[in-house]
């Protein structure tokens, strides 16, 4: 019996422990923005809000100049874009949180993708744009083969030194 | 295909160390300090050799500089268990990803050159010079090996200047840093695939030699003599 009741203490201690460990690997943005109303509704495109994606390396959150060009003044009446009315008046800043990383040592241009690869956002992001609020993980997990699969199907180098810097 | 290559003309180098500057700080090469020199554990992607011919008045000092000789035939790829070291067959290049180097230094000690290093320490920077740190390049962490990658990040970085020109990439707009500090000339750079090259030139000359050659290395830095 005691080796029976010690085995489930662990087995409910590894349950727990990895919970915990999943929730703290989870992304929480401080407003539940939802990309949805925005790309089907308003009718914007990835550029609107994410302006550097076709210009430099990284794609850029938004800063709250660009959610000002509509939320000075609440548009409905959910509780979330009335924090960002607040925000803006009272000339603060929401830390939208990054999702995807990539390893220190990989160097990703967002620019050279788009532009000259011509690959879609949601290739990498998913359906992001679909999304009624935020995911707290990657849509799309991303690993080494992911990139080296697409590179090999559009006969882009796979050599280390084209990504690895 | 390229195979990039340097050749260096022993005649004009006058030891100013701009080559070794401008490596230090293009791919953030940790500074050392006289205890980790003593111990042979500074590191230098590229270095300057000295030799002391005679003594005193008169005494000649020759210049070596001694980047990764980059050879078709790297000794060092060939012990790496983890290919964290290879040979990039699309550019000639001897490459090190320190991602995935377990900095077991089979490749250090393959190395007949002796330039691989191995970070024995934590990198460090005098703390004003923290901010002035080459983005296009990873800083190594302590516990893998590192060595010349001729500048490739800027190889990465023309390339995708010229696609994003809608142009062909030019092989003349690739110049490691080194090449691009000498004051006195004596770095040339460029593609040893290109028979029209100016380093497939220089490299028949009547002076060119490569170092340990009868290794079979393969070596793709060709030195010019002082003297035919």
């Amino acid at each position: 019996m005691g080796r029976i009741a010690i085995l489930v203490i662990l087995v409910i201690l590894i349950l727990v422990l990895a919970y915990l460990w999943l929730q703290g690997s989870e992304i929480v943005q401080p407003v539940q923005f939802n990309h949805l109303k925005h790309t089907k509704e308003v009718g914007l495109s990835c550029e609107d809000c994410h302006i550097y994606f076709k210009t430099q390396r990284f794609a850029g959150l938004p800063s709250m100049e660009i959610c000002a060009g509509c939320h000075s003044e609440p548009q409905g009446k959910s509780k979330e874009e009335a924090k960002i009315v607040e925000a803006i008046k009272e000339g603060k800043t929401i830390e939208w949180q990054r999702i995807y990383r990539t390893k220190r040592s990989v160097t990703y241009s967002h620019r050279l993708h788009i532009v000259v690869g011509k690959l879609e956002c949601k290739v990498c992001h998913g359906d992001i744009a679909d999304a009624i609020r935020p995911p707290r993980r990657p849509l799309v997990k991303i690993s080494m083969d992911h990139c080296r699969d697409c590179h090999r199907k559009m006969k882009v180098s796979n050599d280390c030194i084209t990504c690895h810097k | 295909m390229h195979r990039w290559g340097m050749v260096i003309d022993l005649a004009k180098c006058t030891g100013c160390q701009a080559c070794v500057v401008a490596c230090q700080a293009e791919n953030n090469v940790p500074s050392s300090n006289p205890e980790q020199a003593e111990l042979g554990r500074s590191i230098h992607w590229m270095e300057i050799l000295t030799f002391t011919e005679h003594e005193y008045p008169n005494v000649k000092i020759r210049f070596m500089p001694r980047p990764c000789m980059h050879c078709d035939n790297p000794p060092c790829t060939k012990v790496c268990p983890v290919k964290a070291t290879y040979y990039s067959k699309e550019e000639g290049i001897v490459g090190q990803v320190d991602l995935r180097c377990i900095g077991c230094r089979y490749c250090t000690t393959a190395c007949p050159y002796n330039l691989k290093s191995f970070n024995w320490y934590k990198p460090h920077w005098p703390a004003e010079m923290k901010n002035y740190l080459n983005p296009d390049v990873d800083v190594r962490p302590k516990g893998v090996v590192e060595k010349c990658t001729f500048c490739g990040h800027r190889l990465v970085k023309v390339r995708e200047k010229a696609k994003l020109e809608g142009r062909e990439f030019n092989p003349d707009e690739y110049i490691p840093a080194c090449v691009q500090a000498c004051p006195s000339g004596v770095l040339y750079f460029g593609d040893l695939a290109d028979p029209n090259s100016k380093v497939s030139e220089l490299s028949k000359s009547i002076r060119a030699f490569r170092l340990m050659e009868e290794l079979g290395t393969k070596p793709k830095v060709i030195y010019l003599s002082e003297e035919v």
